[in-house]
């Protein structure tokens, strides 16, 4: 055996259990991992596609064309097994998430207030007997009237016959006395908007609303005698 | 707590209250605010004119009077019928007590009730106009139109309607002069605006072409192969005289009357390619106002007759151009398409102007442009094609042909100027083309 020999024999053993040496640390470690962090199923998440097909965009040099309004989906198949019947409710009655935005709406107010009123207003420190918001309920029932009744007078307020340009700088107003139950008991244009359309508009708004809920009753004395000044614009 | 939620007044708690926008009114009053109103057309109920029962002539002209009634207010931007179908009774209630709240009921805000009465030989139409909501007369009037003219009446009363609502007058006075096939050429004829009563104005057997209306309505320009050539003529229809105004050699066509009556755009070959003219309104003072090597025709005025429109294929396809009435400034208005033709201009100061132009579907379709910014609106598609818009006077309409189904051949139709209601108001299957809508002529 010659030196030469002697050593590659040695070189071939070095390799061979370095070889058998780093494949044991791999079985080690790969398994290892899977026994010490077992792996888990991917989440499953149903993810709801639609597959449309892109249109080529128009080329700027062609005219343009009126978009068609896409064919309303098919009604969809009434579930083989009934829902459980909920209790009626009113279709009127505010969700709540619309519950969650009246609050924060009121919220904010009472922060804007405490920031606007000064210490000193003019008026009695203590406040006068009945103008108070006494609590946050109070606060949020007049915030449901007052949004209750613009509400009726916006799902009635219709301007015919006119362009909308013509409407642009316009304004109206009208002072409207509610009844304690809600009847619009009395109403006045108290400004013109100029134009004979819009003011009728404003009176026939007035007049389809007839009746909102009643006030609170914090408010109901004010909004009778008093009256609300509804401004109507475009 | 609570005192942390006192407030000083009943007028602070209004206004925190308050939802759109809530603010303190002076006298401490709750102030709402209510914005975002629906626009929309002025609903009004036309139930059956009535007439004198006694007689029986009448039957007929109380019906044309009712659908005359009903089809101009269907006609106006502003207005539109209730469907007679829901009406509730209408004869059981008196001709000129109405029940209001019957008309309510049925989403009626407007009521025209009428009666139709012989008078002699003529007859006695007395027309009225309520505001169903506030239970009030808004205007009425007594026409006494001659047997065979009561369409006029009410016309003349549905233009009262519209401008004791909006303030503008309503445009049922007025013509459309348009050109239709004859057995022997093309004649120019006019008829209202809901297609009745048409009358051929030039001969039968010779074609005549583009008719153009000067603003006071009493006068036509039209071009004509009368003596041989494509020749300006002009009619007076107050007598029926015809006038020979423009005969250069070569065309005299597409003329166009600027607004206060005094010149006379047109489109004149004489120099061997179309170019734009100006004459004054008795044919002097001819002045040449585009030099191109392209066809530049079609001159439309601005509202206010300080510019013109018009067609050039200057830069290789026919497209719309602006220019001083001079011809200063001439500049492209239209960069899409690549045939578009025929501008009109509205009448209105802020107004768009009209054109036909081929789409990359090879066909041809209504389209506007706004004469500031450039940018185009499609006013009618996949519907035949669709040529030679023509405002009404008030700019809220438009007329134009279109080969649409029904039947062959062009048809006339009238539209709203946002492309909607669209409608055709011709119905004898002729074959029509350049309409051009007139100026309120008024009632005799």
């Amino acid at each position: 055996m010659s030196i030469g020999e002697g050593a590659t024999t040695g070189l071939g053993k070095f390799v061979l259990l370095s070889i058998i040496v780093h494949s044991t640390l791999l079985v080690v470690v790969v398994f290892g991992a899977q026994l010490v962090h077992p792996r888990r199923a991917p989440p499953q998440t149903v993810m709801i596609t639609k597959l449309v097909r892109l249109g080529v965009e128009r080329p700027p040099e062609f005219l343009p064309r009126i978009p068609v309004a896409a064919p309303p989906p098919a009604p969809r198949p009434a579930p083989a097994v009934a829902p459980q019947s909920e209790p009626a409710t009113d279709s009127h009655a505010p969700s709540a998430k619309e519950r969650v935005a009246e609050l924060s709406q009121v919220s904010n107010a009472l922060e804007r207030l405490k920031k606007q009123t000064p210490v000193d207003a003019e008026g009695h420190p203590e406040g006068v007997a009945d103008g108070e918001v006494r609590s946050l309920a109070q606060a949020i029932a007049g915030q449901k009237f007052a949004t209750e009744v613009v509400r009726c007078m916006k799902a009635n307020y219709a301007i015919e016959g006119i362009e909308p340009s013509r409407v642009r700088d316009k304004s109206a107003q009208v002072l409207v006395r509610v009844a304690a139950d809600g009847r619009i008991i009395h109403a006045e244009l108290q400004r013109t908007s100029g134009l004979e359309a819009f003011d009728r508009a404003v009176d026939r708004a007035v007049a389809r609303c007839g009746k909102v809920s009643p006030p609170p009753p914090e408010l109901a004395t004010d909004v009778e005698r008093n009256g609300v000044e509804v401004v109507f614009q475009p | 707590m609570n005192r942390l939620l006192r407030v000083p007044s009943l007028g602070l708690l209004a206004a925190l209250v308050a939802t759109a926008v809530p603010e303190m009114a002076t006298a401490q009053r709750l102030r709402l605010v209510v914005g975002g109103p629906n626009f929309r057309p002025f609903p009004v109920a036309v139930p059956d004119v009535n007439s004198d029962a006694t007689d029986k002539s009448l039957g007929r002209e109380t019906a044309e009077l009712t659908e005359a009634l009903r089809l101009g207010i269907d006609l106006a931007r502003s207005l539109e019928v209730v469907p007679p179908s829901t009406y509730l009774a209408p004869e059981k209630e008196p001709w000129n007590k109405p029940v209001f709240q019957n008309w309510v009921n049925i989403g009626a805000s407007g009521l025209v009730r009428g009666l139709l009465e012989a008078n002699g030989e003529g007859r006695k139409v007395t027309l009225h106009f309520y505001d169903a909501m506030a239970q009030r007369e808004l205007v009425s009037r007594t026409y006494e139109p001659t047997a065979g003219k009561i369409r006029q009446a009410a016309y003349a009363f549905v233009d009262l309607i519209v401008e004791t609502l909006t303030g503008e007058t309503g445009v049922m006075s007025s013509r459309i002069a348009y050109v239709k096939r004859t057995r022997a050429g093309k004649a120019v004829f006019t008829c209202n605006v809901d297609g009745s009563d048409m009358q051929r104005l030039t001969d039968e057997d010779v074609l005549s072409l583009l008719p153009a209306w000067d603003p006071s309505g009493r006068y036509l320009l039209f071009t004509s192969y009368l003596r041989g050539n494509a020749d300006l003529f002009r009619l007076d229809r107050s007598n029926n005289a015809l006038e020979w105004l423009s005969k250069q050699r070569g065309l005299n066509t597409g003329a166009a009357v600027s607004p206060d009556g005094k010149r006379i755009a047109l489109t004149l070959s004489m120099d061997g390619n179309t170019e734009i003219y100006a004459m004054d309104w008795d044919g002097g003072h001819l002045t040449r106002l585009t030099d191109s090597w392209g066809l530049d025709v079609s001159p439309s005025w601005s509202p206010d007759g300080k510019r013109i429109a018009f067609v050039s294929s200057r830069s290789g396809n026919p497209h719309i151009y602006i220019m001083d009435a001079d011809g200063a400034n001439v500049r492209r208005l239209t960069f899409q398409g690549n045939y578009n033709q025929e501008p009109d201009w509205s009448p209105r100061p802020d107004g768009q102007i009209a054109f036909t132009a081929r789409d990359e579907r090879l066909k041809f379709d209504i389209f506007a442009v706004h004469p500031e910014t450039g940018a185009v609106t499609r006013l009618t598609q996949d519907e035949g094609n669709n040529e030679s818009p023509s405002h009404s006077p008030d700019g809220h309409h438009l007329t134009f042909v279109s080969t649409r189904p029904p039947g062959p051949g062009r048809k006339l139709y009238v539209m709203d100027v946002d492309g909607s209601n669209q409608r055709r108001i011709s119905h004898d299957g002729g074959e029509y083309e350049t309409p051009a809508w007139g100026p309120r002529l008024g009632y005799k």
